[in-house]
């Protein structure tokens, strides 16, 4: 049973895709190209040969006289033959002009057509394909070719995918995929060796739905034909082996399409370029509109700039997506006459809806009181800086009379809260009169703010810039990239778009889509032509490596031998952390879940809770970590949870009600998102406090009181607690087992102090035990070999013998201090003698200082130079 | 086309050329004619454009500059009359043009017909 469209009451059907017809089609497209090309050809021949012979019969000094065009001659019959040759060709190429067929245009709100099926289609059915471009055709072609070489039953998606892979978009597409036809030849190959065989018969059902569905995005996308691209597109994603395929070769199908969409958006820019082009040419450009109604204004342009003018000349940026906002502008300035409020945060693209404004004025694809008027974008800081309100203020009237005489303008004013208390009163004066609208931007915060309830709230009617989604942001990205490329000569693959867009998203939480993607996407672009030169391919690599050193947080693809550092990380992490194994590996295996990007993106990065005695290594672990992860011990936030003993310390947390400000605590985190957080001393908050952490656990986000969403997603947070400690010595040494001390102390011990819920919060809590005299020898190892470290800079070396350090060991050990003491007897001990011996001048570069029993100091003379 | 064999081509090759040979004096002074009439219409409205003829007559009564005095009014008005007057000038030699395209296009295809006979024959008999 065929299927089809109805659209506007029309039915819309592929008809005759046997082969036969196919092949009778291609006969008549090729009929007529050759008619056209050969008598165009012909007549120009013709013409010009029997010119040439009659000038050169006649002479080529004299004019002919009339009776010359009188004497029959084989020169004027060549003509005429000609003449008549180019009749036909002029009639041969009109007609094809007068059938050629667009698709309809589409109602904007009208939903998008379902294909239903037909008995029989009806006898004033449209036949789709005539709407399809040669290149499509040329792919329909192509595909036919391949299913009759191989000696298929049908052509299906898989032969049409093939077809319009010769297509240059297929060429674009897969370049900026950064695949090769070559990767996946074989696997294309085998799949077409198991179709059905048989005499060709014409399209199977899947592969006339492609055609049909091919033509509905085309009708979607408002285009005139369906192209190649539609068809590849379409084809893809009716053959599930061919998402696969790509799928292995690492674009699933949503790149794919996004991929299909920045070629899309491409054709599109290219076509309002050049209509845009058309409609600049008779914009007028300066003070003067068309019909000359309107004055000078030379104080206007002194404090202005004329965004029609801009346009015009192309200095503002072309529009993609943001056509909902100018129409609720249009909306707002056609229904009730009144000005416009673009209300957005920085960075969404609310000039660029003003430049998208700009540029409908100049094509005069506006609202009637819109046409024939410039748009003219006044600087408020340019107006008040360096003069004394009543100069200001002068200078704003006076501006704005001319703008009532002038009659042609409209008014831009980017940034409206900057408009002063005393200047905003005249203007809201002003736009209330009506002699022209505004058509202004602010931030939401300024909104509330200052405007919402001053008097220009009551002028100007809102209209909400939202921050795009990851899709939209792609599509926005896209349509600049080329402006990009052209710009600093390098090639972006599709890979580098969609990474600046997410990773901008996720890492950069105090700026907006899309704004911060593209200005990661120029970043990306000067950073690899300086290293690559020019031409270079921009990778989602490049991009990773940009926000990587951005941010500290290392989102590029694990390379080999990171591969081996993070699958051997615990070893690593104990050449600073002696024992604790638990510990240490509950952090390594949370670290390798976030650098293979398991972790989920509305928590923090990890959270745990680590129980122990003082000196057993918490804080060391919570350094190693910081310094693995961010690159550095100093990413690490550290709060001391013993100053946040009552609520009133809420404000230190997240700033005082009503200050507008962040507290200390937000505004370290705000400032420095990507860290470790220590929360030291955790039961000695407030129960409120940890209310607060409660929901950092959960959402990764807390808001502060000047109201900013500050972002915990890329934190580590460990809070330390001595809680229970005398229990967990006291259960080590009967030689309990670590389960059994970490249940009773969840159970017991720690639910007078945290409530269960907010345990539960915890990737992990873990007990740190105390530590071992043995252990305590591995640790004074590790110190004394931080004093070598530090000895070596000065050219001194620096030797403990094993006595020693088992001396310095056992001084240093106290089972309820855990390896505290230790540090001060080794400062004791050790660097006082060391200090001691360098000041008397009794060590020189190259000795080496032995340390033995007893704090013996000895030197070893090194040799001389 | 790779798939059509040459003499299928061939064949709607002689048929459209017969075809379109037999249609040509019809075409021309029927549809083509038709195309060639809007053709005129859209190029003269398109000098209008250009010129701003419309915009200046339909502001014949608007003063200029913003001049809304009287003395202001009444130069306003003799110069866009002035103005009207030239650019509907400029727009009249552009449609002298067009009348021009369109004669030739009435006179090209008899001529070429008769051209072809004329000196054919002529050339036969004399």
């Amino acid at each position: 049973m065929p299927n089809g469209f109805l659209l506007n009451k029309k039915t819309y059907v592929a008809l005759n895709l046997d082969h036969h017809a196919m092949e009778e089609r291609a006969a008549k497209a090729k009929s007529t190209r050759t008619i056209g090309g050969v008598s165009f050809l012909a007549s120009a021949i013709l013409i010009l040969a029997g010119a040439a012979l009659f000038v050169y019969q006649n002479g080529f000094t004299t004019v002919p006289e009339i009776a010359a065009f009188f004497r029959p001659s084989f020169a004027l019959m060549l003509f005429s033959v000609g003449a008549l040759v180019a009749c036909f060709s002029f009639m041969h190429q009109s007609e094809i002009t007068r059938h050629l067929v667009f698709i309809p245009k589409r109602d904007r709100n009208s939903i998008p057509p379902e294909l239903v099926a037909l008995e029989t289609p009806p006898k004033d059915a449209i036949d789709i394909i005539q709407f399809f471009h040669p290149n499509a055709m040329k792919a329909l072609d192509s595909a036919f070719v391949l299913a009759e070489r191989f000696g298929h039953a049908h052509v299906e998606p898989i032969h049409l995918f093939v077809g319009a892979m010769e297509d240059d978009a297929a060429s674009i597409l897969f370049g900026r995929l950064g695949l090769s036809f070559e990767k996946i030849k074989d696997p294309m190959s085998r799949r077409l060796s198991t179709r059905q065989l048989g005499t060709l018969s014409g399209l199977d059902d899947a592969a006339e739905h492609v055609l049909l569905f091919a033509f509905r995005n085309a009708y979607l996308e408002d285009r005139d034909n369906v192209t190649a691209l539609e068809m590849f597109f379409e084809a893809f994603k009716a053959d599930p082996f061919l998402a696969d395929l790509f799928q292995e070769q690492g674009v699933d199908a949503v790149q794919f399409e996004n991929m299909v969409d920045w070629i899309r958006i491409h054709e599109k820019i290219q076509d309002q370029y050049k209509r845009f082009q058309k409609a600049a040419a008779s914009k007028p450009t300066g003070a003067m509109n068309r019909s000359m109604t309107s004055v000078a204004t030379p104080i206007l342009d002194a404090f202005s700039e004329d965004l029609t003018t801009d346009a015009v000349f192309g200095r503002l940026p072309m529009m993609i997506g943001r056509e909902e906002e100018i129409e609720q502008v249009f909306r707002v300035i056609e229904g009730g006459r009144e000005s416009a409020l673009l209300v957005g945060p920085h960075g969404v693209g609310k000039g660029s809806v003003l430049a998208g404004i700009a540029a409908l004025m100049v094509e005069e694809r506006v609202p009637d009181v819109l046409k024939d008027k410039r748009l003219v974008k006044i600087s408020i800081p340019q107006l008040v800086s360096g003069v004394p309100v009543e100069t200001a203020q002068e200078r704003l009237m006076l501006m704005l009379d001319e703008v009532s005489r002038s009659r042609n303008i409209i008014l831009a004013l980017m940034d409206l809260e900057q408009l002063t208390a005393d200047l905003a009163p005249l203007l809201s004066d002003y736009l209330s009169r009506g002699a022209t609208f505004a058509i202004a931007t602010t931030s939401p915060q300024d909104y509330t703010e200052t405007i919402e309830r001053s008097m220009l709230g009551r002028i100007f009617q809102k209209v909400s810039v939202e921050e795009p989604d990851e899709k939209s942001a792609i599509r926005i990205l896209e349509s600049k990239i080329g402006g990009i490329e052209y710009q600093k000569k390098v090639i972006f693959q599709y890979d580098a778009v969609e990474k600046c867009v997410k990773l901008s998203d996720r890492y950069m939480h105090e700026q907006y889509l899309p704004k911060k993607a593209i200005e990661i996407a120029r970043e990306v672009a000067e950073q690899v032509v300086k290293s690559r030169g020019e031409n270079g391919k921009v990778t989602g690599e490049d991009v990773a490596k940009i926000i990587a050193t951005k941010t500290g947080i290392p989102v590029t693809n694990v390379a080999e031998d990171e591969k081996m550092k993070l699958l051997h990380l615990e070893d690593e992490m104990h050449g600073r952390i002696i024992g604790q194994d638990e510990a240490v590996k509950a952090v390594a295996s949370a670290l390798r879940r976030a650098r293979a990007d398991l972790r989920p993106g509305s928590r923090p990065i990890a959270s745990f809770l680590f129980l122990g005695s003082t000196g057993v290594g918490k804080t060391e672990l919570a350094k190693t970590l910081a310094a693995t992860y961010f690159g550095s011990e100093q990413m690490m936030i550290r709060v001391d949870m013993s100053e946040y003993q009552d609520i009133r310390s809420m404000d230190k947390l997240i700033g005082a009600p009503g200050s507008n400000q962040g507290g200390l605590f937000s505004e370290a985190v705000r400032t420095r998102p990507f860290a470790v957080v220590l929360l030291d001393e955790l039961e000695k908050a407030d129960l409120n406090i940890l209310n607060v952490f409660l929901q950092i656990l959960d959402d990764g986000r807390v808001t502060d009181a000047a109201g900013r969403v500050i972002d915990f997603t890329n934190t580590i947070i460990i809070a330390t607690s001595n809680a229970g400690t005398q229990y967990i010595q006291d259960a080590v040494s009967r030689g309990e087992s670590t389960d059994a001390i970490k249940t009773h102390l969840l159970e017991e011990e720690l639910r007078t102090i945290y409530r269960p819920e907010f345990l539960n919060r915890f990737d992990g809590v873990i007990v740190f035990k105390p530590l071992e005299e043995s252990q305590i020898v591995e640790i004074t190892k590790l110190m004394i070999a931080q004093v070598t470290k530090r000895l070596e800079g000065k050219g001194i070396g620096f030797q403990v013998t094993d006595a020693e350090v088992l001396e310095l060991a056992h001084k240093g050990f106290d089972p309820k201090f855990g390896a505290r003491p230790l540090r001060r007897v080794v400062q004791e001990e050790v660097d006082n003698a060391i200090a001691n011996a360098l000041l008397e001048g009794k060590v020189q570069r190259r000795d080496t200082i032995v340390l033995d029993v007893g704090g013996v100091m000895s030197i070893q003379k090194g040799q001389e130079l | 086309m790779k798939s059509s064999s040459s003499s299928l081509v061939l064949k709607h090759l002689l048929l459209d050329l017969v075809r379109e040979i037999l249609f040509l004096p019809v075409w021309w002074f029927t549809i083509g004619l038709a195309q060639m009439v809007l053709w005129c219409g859209h190029s003269v409205k398109h000098a209008a454009e250009t010129t701003g003829l419309t915009i200046w007559a339909k502001n014949l009564f608007v003063p200029m500059y913003g001049e809304t005095s009287v003395s202001g009014k009444l130069i306003s008005f003799f110069v866009r009359l002035i103005m009207v007057i030239a650019r509907g000038v400029a727009t009249f030699v552009w449609m002298f043009v067009v009348v021009g395209v369109f004669i030739a296009y009435l006179l090209l295809l008899p001529l070429a017909i008769l051209g072809i006979f004329y000196h054919g024959l002529g050339m036969v008999f004399v």
